[in-house]
């Protein structure tokens, strides 16, 4: 009975300190929280000696290709200021971490995968984008990337090839009143497509630009601005590979917006060649 | 004088000695021992270090342990969490962190994402760091968003198509592991408008477009980077109970906003997410060579091919399946072999008759497209 008694104790005693063990390792290493992962990594390991960070990658993943430790000339020129935001997406977490490179603010994204038990990095963003420090939050951005987007496109739903009608509609809404002016510039031309109607195609922009200045820089700071856009005609088909080129206005979201608005621009129908539109626009903001 | 003991009395001193002895051994150790294991449990309980672990236990396996609640919820956030009241545990399934956002040192904003009966669907939140340290739940969507939400997934929220086909997104354009799905999502519903589970001011058109603009846009890009082939497509919710005209309205809408094919949101065969294909968008001089006008009407469903009309009954809230059957045959021994049906709404009617006679005609003929007519 007393043997039973002490062993029964010694059994129960040495189950709690084992399962508290577990608990507290755990804790320690957060393996299971990819959000302690992602600080541990940004904050700690950007620099590490290549062989040791090896564990922290993926096996698919050749570590020594991640760009962050060569975009800046030496570990102090680069900070881990916060996550700045996280996703899940198939079972993938998106971290978007907010970073200094070279004394300017940047976000870049890396994503995790749970391997055995551990975050480790799985893959990660072609580039650092600039960002606005005082900006209030992350702009809603709901681009994600390439390698987790594949499956999207995956069993898509046919839909009949009957053509539906749409009947004409008077929309008589007066367009709204900007707290920016802007002046979009002649826009420079690589390849046989006519001036005329590049002009014609680029014709919603000022208003694009200025709804993507009204929604993405604080109208508080009445920040006078410009901005280089840039992209490719196919024959035929709608702008490619538009981006910003450069811009003097530093803001979260302003680069995906002015893309997401390039990107929107009706295709030349008749266009048969190929050609690069290159575009300033100058923001002025009304007083 | 002294009498050494006996083997027995030796034993019996010895257990009288022990006793007390084992009293008062046993005791700290036990005391210890629970200590030990009360601790532990402590530590378990403690709250995580980062707020991506505790809205994840908040809302996963937390979220139907009413202590738990309390422990994870400000009070403001539990008066707001309709969620567990109005879904049984047994039907609700966590899912992911849809987004977890960074506002301040102190604050997140973000969306969980949860399914119930198979429809992926987002929760709107708000976790704080509390001064003494560990994160809450300090603010989730409105309840009455939740409620409207949550109805539009029974039987009185969207409308029923049977022959539908299962579709893997939700109410948030998401799948089950929160990737985007390939239509951009028209909800509306009387909370109002969204795109892509993002609310859209329901009287602001063109700012209505330009969502769906960047939504399409974002595909678009999507698309490109995994060289994959891709035409704009939308897909609209609408509850059974709204106006019949709606339909075709948001369909200009999505034509405008660039969507280039369209299919309706439905429960499926088993209640599930479902799309029912609507056609494709062109421009309205292109016709196609032969199709079957059909308007709805509170007496039924009027067909038309040139010359050649007829009026199939009302039965409930569709028509009389069998004679649309028969209709449909009659035509072609006439030697009419329409490529597709194209219907209008009934003006005075629901959504859910548009969408019981959509189900009717794909039954009654499964080969032949139909599609409803956009525009108001």
């Amino acid at each position: 009975m007393r043997r039973a008694t002490i062993g029964l104790l010694a059994w129960v005693m040495c189950c709690g300190l084992w399962a508290c063990g577990e608990e507290a390792s755990v804790k320690m290493d957060a393996v299971a929280d990819p959000e302690i992962a992602a600080r541990l990594f940004f904050r700690d390991h950007v620099f590490s000696d290549p062989e040791q960070v090896k564990p922290l990658f993926t096996d698919t993943l050749d570590f020594k290709d991640f760009p962050l430790p060569l975009m800046v000339p030496s570990p102090e020129a680069y900070a881990f200021n916060d996550i700045w935001r996280l996703r899940m997406i198939d079972n993938r977490a998106v971290i978007t971490a907010l970073i200094t490179l070279n004394g300017e603010p940047h976000l870049y994204d890396v994503w995790f995968e749970h391997h055995r038990g551990s975050w480790k990095v799985a893959g990660w963003g072609d580039y650092p984008h600039p960002v606005d420090p005082g900006a209030p939050a992350p702009a809603r951005d709901d681009r994600l990337p390439a390698a987790l987007a594949k499956a999207s496109f995956r069993d898509i739903h046919e839909v009949p090839s009957m053509p539906i009608r749409v009947k004409a509609r008077a929309t008589g809404e007066a367009p709204r009143r900007l707290p920016v002016q802007v002046d979009l510039r002649p826009p420079a031309i690589e390849g046989p497509c006519s001036q005329a109607s590049i002009k014609r195609q680029l014709r919603p922009m000022s208003q694009a630009l200025a709804e993507c200045y009204a929604k993405t820089v604080d109208p508080d700071k009445g920040r006078t601005g410009r901005l280089t856009m840039a992209y490719g005609i196919a024959p035929g088909g709608p702008p490619i590979d538009a981006e910003v080129e450069e811009t003097t206005l530093l803001a979260t979201g302003l680069t995906d917006c002015v893309t997401a608005a390039l990107d929107a621009l009706k295709p030349l129908k008749r266009q048969k060649a190929a050609c690069t539109v290159r575009a300033r626009a100058v923001f002025r903001p009304r007083q | 004088m002294y009498t050494p003991p006996t083997r027995s009395s030796r034993r019996r001193r010895a257990a009288l000695r022990w006793r007390p002895s084992f009293t008062l051994s046993l005791a700290p150790s036990l005391i210890f021992s629970l200590a030990a294991l009360s601790g532990c449990e402590k530590a378990a309980q403690a709250p995580q270090h980062s707020a991506w672990a505790k809205v994840n236990d908040a809302f996963s396996v937390e979220l139907y342990d009413p202590a738990a609640r309390q422990r994870n919820f400000s009070g403001e956030a539990l008066n707001a969490l309709a969620l567990p009241s109005l879904v049984g545990q047994d039907r609700y399934t966590f899912l992911y962190i849809d987004d977890l956002r960074r506002v301040d040192d102190a604050t997140r904003r973000g969306r969980i994402a949860f399914s119930v009966d198979g429809w992926p669907m987002i929760l709107g939140f708000t976790a704080s760091r509390t001064p003494e340290g560990p994160w809450r739940v300090t603010d989730v969507d409105a309840p009455d968003r939740q409620r409207v939400r949550l109805a539009l997934i029974g039987e009185d929220g969207l409308p029923s198509a049977p022959s539908a086909r299962p579709w893997r997104g939700g109410l948030a354009a998401r799948d089950q592991v929160g990737r985007p799905t390939a239509s951009v999502l028209i909800l509306a519903d009387e909370e109002g408008l969204e795109v892509d589970g993002h609310e859209v001011p329901g009287d602001d058109r063109p700012q209505q477009i330009r969502a769906l603009r960047e939504a399409i846009s974002l595909r678009t890009r999507l698309a490109n980077d995994a060289h994959a082939g891709y035409t704009p497509q939308v897909a609209i919710a609408l509850p059974r109970r709204a106006p019949a005209g709606q339909l075709p309205d948001l369909m200009a809408l999505a034509a405008e906003g660039g969507a280039q094919e369209i299919l309706l949101v439905v429960r499926g065969a088993k209640g599930g997410p479902a799309l029912y294909p609507l056609g494709r968008i062109t421009d309205a001089e292109e016709e196609a060579p032969l199709i079957v006008e059909a308007q709805a009407q509170e007496e039924g469903l009027a067909l038309a091919v040139g010359e050649w009309q007829v009026l199939i009954p009302r039965k409930g809230p569709t028509v009389d399946r069998g004679k649309l059957s028969a209709a449909l045959d009659a035509l072609s021994e006439a030697g009419l072999d329409p490529v597709g049906l194209r219907l209008r709404p009934w003006s005075g009617g629901e959504h859910r008759h548009t969408v019981a006679i959509l189900d009717a005609v794909r039954a009654a003929a499964p080969g032949l497209p139909v599609i409803v007519e956009a525009g108001s």
